[in-house]
């Protein structure tokens, strides 16, 4: 019983295996329709020749990890530059944000229980 | 005021140690200077936990030393669990303290430097 | 005799690796003998460790009482209040026992092949952390907290620092080191403050004095500098930085105890939230500090998980990102718990972040062995190099898969069963809360996709061709570790009911915690 509301909207149920055999079912289904094409594309072809757009990809043609999602990164730019600059690997930094935090939790807590009640 | 400090003179150095130590840690970029500020503020600690268990003309928490339950005497004896958290905190300390200085060595071999803006290559 | 192990299990828990670990260096002419003596500790605690668990589960709290005349006498006689070393172990800290037992056991198995050099070293020091990792989660005094937290940190060092001749591992030793014993400092000037003012060192005290008679200002500071320290030592943003440093330099096995031990903090935090302090309404500011920090550890790790190309350091921040979720979850646990009309919903935000956090224990560690068995065959862990392993090593990717759909959430998984109860709790606390999880939820799985397709996809690299399956106790490790996850994953309801349930229960019930000593 994994219970999936909250506020009454009925009584729905998480049922993990359900999801499991549905997708074993389309698996079969997929299966079943690469099968109706050439004899042995399945299971003796089954590793099939890697492609990027179009051309067989090679050691020398591949999207090497730094490149991945590169849109994203490129949107995010000034997000990111921001980031690096505070991820700077510095010790000093590390404990100063530290120090900063407590700091602001402090404050927080004094004010909180001293001056607002 | 200089009469609620002098009492409180061990909290205050206590402090004001811990605040140094701190200070070398968040500026100083030499190792060995770092480990040192660590030490420090690993003092101000012990400093401040001896000073909890303090009484005034107290005798040593030994048993043997015990006064006879009843009597006057036995609220003259220092309270013994601070000293028992200061022993292996000076302990704890002290290991720190070694660990860092010989990881300080090997960092110095590796990279021919004790500066750790030139030392540390991991970031982002 | 079996009744007398029972008895004393949560003793022989912490004290059997101490006595392995440092046994293990007598035998260091003899490497095989001393690996196995080291995997008889590990199975020793995991047994021990199961032990406690069930106990706990059948007949509640379990209270040990070190140098007393009997097990279960916490005051000495004539005294009213415990003095003595006290074990208190309550559903929360016997799951996490298990947990960090179970994940020590399979990282052990893993490292037989994995450590070619100075087995007996790796293996002490591995006792020695799974030692002070059970210390850490049973022991009912805030001192001992204090002691087994430095041995776990101390040991941990010598285990991230373990190939001196890497430069990165001593830097990330170094910083660890640093880290850890500025928080411990932090948290002994707590411990200090707190007795000065309750004059005792046992937590079911000091929470019974808090219940009586209120917060005193150095309770205040003290809470503030528990929570901010034992925050950065669970990697929370935004002082989570030590997280991809120690997590990527250390030996793979390494990483994934090391998880577990950060998780561990975040049970200490838990305690003295919880137990300590209690759901009084001022700790509700802590509450809101802790979701504030949850929330930016939430988008700061999925973000910047996605642009790195280490495998272990990618692996590193996405598992900041989860501990987010586990401290958001509590956080609008703590707040809703004094809140009449939220309480619903905070019961399930805690049962949610319980959960997230025992699956997080899993899924890490099964996604850094994984990184290691690529390390280790491959010999590099830089996406941007590595290519085409799915050929070779087609049990590997499958274990990734495993790991990456569980850590990303996606539905047949133990990580969707956990983040959609954290989801719909925090909902209703705040949507915009909500919002920040599911983001930051899509966007861990970016950089799975990432990993996955630029080491195990695309065309086969000339370099890795001679490149085998790893041997087969480190296929071992992965697939129990990938068992388990499965399990959580298809049967999240039992895993509710028998086990998180009890411990979200533990953790509420501060009375039962107090009134296990006094």
């Amino acid at each position: 019983m994994f219970p999936l509301s909250l506020n009454g909207m009925g009584a729905v149920e998480w049922n993990p295996l359900m999801l499991v055999a549905a997708f074993l079912l389309i698996a079969v289904i997929v299966v079943l329709i690469r099968m109706m094409g050439p004899k042995g594309a399945v299971f003796k072809k089954f590793r099939v020749q890697p492609f990027l757009s179009g051309n067989k990809a090679s050691e020398k043609n591949i999207v090497h990890a730094d490149n991945f999602f590169w849109g994203f990164t490129e949107a995010f730019k000034k997000y990111y530059e921001k980031m690096f600059n505070i991820h700077s690997g510095q010790l000093n930094d590390y404990l100063f944000w530290f120090v900063f935090s407590l700091a602001l939790v402090l404050i927080a807590l004094y004010a909180g229980v001293y001056l607002w009640a | 005021m200089i009469e609620a400090l002098m009492q409180n003179l061990p909290f205050v150095v206590s402090a004001l140690l811990f605040v140094i130590g701190l200070y070398a840690l968040l500026f100083k970029s030499n190792l060995i200077k770092m480990a040192i500020g660590l030490s420090i503020m690993g003092s101000a600690v012990n400093i401040f936990l001896i000073a909890l268990g303090y009484k005034e003309n107290s005798i040593a928490p030994i048993f043997t030393n015990a006064p006879i339950n009843g009597s006057i005497n036995a609220a003259k004896m220092a309270m013994p669990i601070p000293q028992a958290l200061t022993l292996t905190s000076i302990v704890i300390s002290l290991a720190v303290t070694a660990l860092m200085l010989s990881l300080a060595v090997v960092v110095y071999r590796h990279c021919g430097s004790l500066n750790a803006s030139k030392a540390w290559r991991l970031k982002k | 005799m079996i009744n007398e192990i029972a008895l004393h299990s949560p003793a022989l828990a912490i004290a059997i690796p101490l006595v392995f670990a440092f046994l293990l260096p007598l035998l260091k002419k003899w490497k095989k003998l001393a690996a196995l003596m080291a995997l008889i500790g590990f199975g020793a605690a995991e047994t021990m460790a199961v032990l406690v668990f069930k106990s706990v589960l059948t007949e509640g709290i379990k209270v040990y009482v070190m140098g007393a005349s009997s097990i279960g006498q916490t005051t000495p006689p004539f005294m009213p209040v415990p003095v003595r070393i006290i074990l208190e172990i309550d559903a929360f800290s016997a799951l996490m026992g298990l947990a960090g037992a179970t994940i020590a056991l399979l990282a052990a198995i893993y490292s037989i092949k994995f450590i070619k050099e100075s087995h007996v070293k790796y293996y002490s020091l591995l006792l020695l952390m799974l030692a002070g990792l059970l210390g850490f989660v049973f022991t009912g005094d805030l001192f001992n907290l204090f002691v087994f937290f430095e041995v776990l940190s101390i040991s941990s060092i010598g285990l991230i620092a373990f190939w001196l001749k890497r430069s990165e591992a001593v830097e990330a030793g170094f910083k660890y080191l640093t880290i850890s014993a500025v928080a411990s400092l932090f948290v002994l000037f707590a411990i200090g403050l707190l007795y000065g003012e309750h004059g005792i060192l046992n937590i079911a005290t000091i929470s019974r004095d808090m219940l009586f008679y209120g917060f005193a200002f150095t309770d205040i500071i003290a809470l503030g500098l528990l929570v901010c320290a034992f925050a950065m030592k669970c990697g929370t943003a935004p002082m989570h930085f030590w997280v991809p440093d120690a997590y990527g330099e250390a030996p793979a096995a390494v990483t994934a105890v090391l998880a577990i031990a950060s998780l561990s903090s975040v049970y200490a935090l838990l305690r003295i939230a919880f137990t300590v302090f209690g759901p009084l309404p001022h700790t509700e500011i802590i509450a809101y500090a802790v979701i504030i920090m949850g929330a930016i550890s939430l988008f700061v790790g999925a973000t910047m998980s996605l642009v790195q190309k280490d495998l272990k350091r990618l692996i590193a921040y996405a598992g900041v990102s989860q501990t987010g979720f586990i401290l958001v979850a509590f956080g609008v646990g703590l707040v809703a718990i004094n809140n009449v009309p939220l309480q619903a919903f905070g019961l399930r935000a805690m049962q949610g972040g319980l959960f997230h956090l025992i699956n997080h224990a899993f899924y890490e560690a099964l996604l850094f062995l994984v990184a290691g068995a690529i390390i280790y065959r491959a010999g590099t862990k830089d996406l941007n190099e590595l290519g085409g392993l799915a050929r070779q090593m087609p049990l590997t990717a499958v274990f990734f898969l495993i790991g990456a759909i569980s850590i990303a959430g996606l539905p047949p998984s133990n990580g969707f069963a956990s983040k959609i109860l954290i989801y719909e709790s925090i909902y209703f606390f705040s949507p915009l809360l909500a919002v920040i999880a599911l983001i930051s939820s899509v966007i861990v799985v970016v950089p799975m996709v990432k990993a996955f397709c630029s080491a195990f996809l695309g065309p086969e690299i000339k370099k890795f061709k001679s490149v085998k399956e790893v041997p087969g106790s480190m296929i071992l490790a992965m697939l129990v570790l990938s068992i388990i996850v499965i399990f959580f994953g298809l049967f999240p309801g039992i895993m509710l009911e028998s086990i998180v349930n009890p411990a979200v229960n533990a953790l509420l019930n501060q009375a039962a915690y107090v009134g296990g000593v006094l």
